[in-house]
């Protein structure tokens, strides 16, 4: 199982817009052993980066501490065209293949 | 959901901002809080959309918002601002030009993001933005978002 975490700042989950479209466009190239979980960015920590593969956040964050994980800064999911994202998920699907689990 | 309108001419996003904040405390709809929040919260996590790009002459777009305890109830404020007011884009934080504000007042914090993908799409339709532009007043805004938002 590959688990993603998304994280977004707070008020609107935005971050669930991006986890859901990672995991059904996932799953529309054959990618079914995904798990995604959105939070809000100040509630990421080393720790719960630990427990995670990969790390899709709306934008760049700006964190005080490193990030031990691949980020893949995910927003522009948020514009909902394929287009736009496209890259988004290739990069994702890559990723996966190099982690192969 | 409660809707609300303003056409206006703000010249900076303080003006634009505390103008809103203090029109939704007048409606008991946010906290005292509200306005400092939202203001801060826009600094960390910015909202603005590149909207423009969907369209030919098209308009920018942010949907300011504030946590669930700054606000007392659900409701959406439609702003068009004459003047295109500086804000940065949510993803890349790039300054962007912006002239429609959706600002989201969310008590319960679900209901937003049933209507987040609406927001999306509606910015996106051509037909819309094309008649944005042509805005003259708030009766003639609200008439626009409520024929493709729903009345």
């Amino acid at each position: 199982m590959i688990k993603i975490l998304t994280a977004c700042g707070s008020g609107i989950n935005s971050s669930q817009e991006i986890a859901n479209t990672i995991v059904d466009e996932l799953a529309s190239r054959g990618i079914t052993n995904i798990e995604a979980k959105a939070v809000i960015m100040t509630d990421v920590t080393p720790e719960l980066l630990s427990n995670y593969d990969i790390f899709c956040p709306i934008t760049e964050p700006d964190f005080q501490f490193e990030i031990t994980i691949p980020i893949i800064v995910s927003g522009t999911i948020m514009y909902k065209v394929e287009m736009m994202y496209r890259d988004v998920i290739d990069q994702i699907e890559e990723l996966i293949k190099k982690l192969d689990k | 959901m409660h809707k609300y309108f303003m056409f206006e001419d703000f010249q900076t996003k303080v003006e634009l901002i505390e103008t809103v904040g203090k029109f939704l405390r007048k409606k008991d709809i946010v906290n005292e809080t509200f306005i400092s929040a939202l203001a801060e919260r826009e600094e960390a996590f910015p909202t603005g959309l590149e909207t423009a790009q969907f369209v030919e002459n098209g308009v920018n777009t942010a949907i300011p918002h504030a946590e669930i305890e700054h606000c007392k109830g659900d409701a959406l404020m439609f702003v068009y601002n004459k003047t295109a007011i500086p804000w940065k884009d949510m993803v890349f934080k790039k300054e962007l030009d912006v002239n429609f504000f959706v600002f989201i007042i969310s008590a319960s914090g679900g209901s937003h993001m049933l209507f987040l993908p609406q927001i999306i799409d509606v910015l996106k339709n051509v037909e819309f933005q094309s008649k944005l532009i042509l805005i003259n007043s708030t009766e003639e805004l609200e008439q626009l978002v409520n024929e493709k938002f729903g009345g």
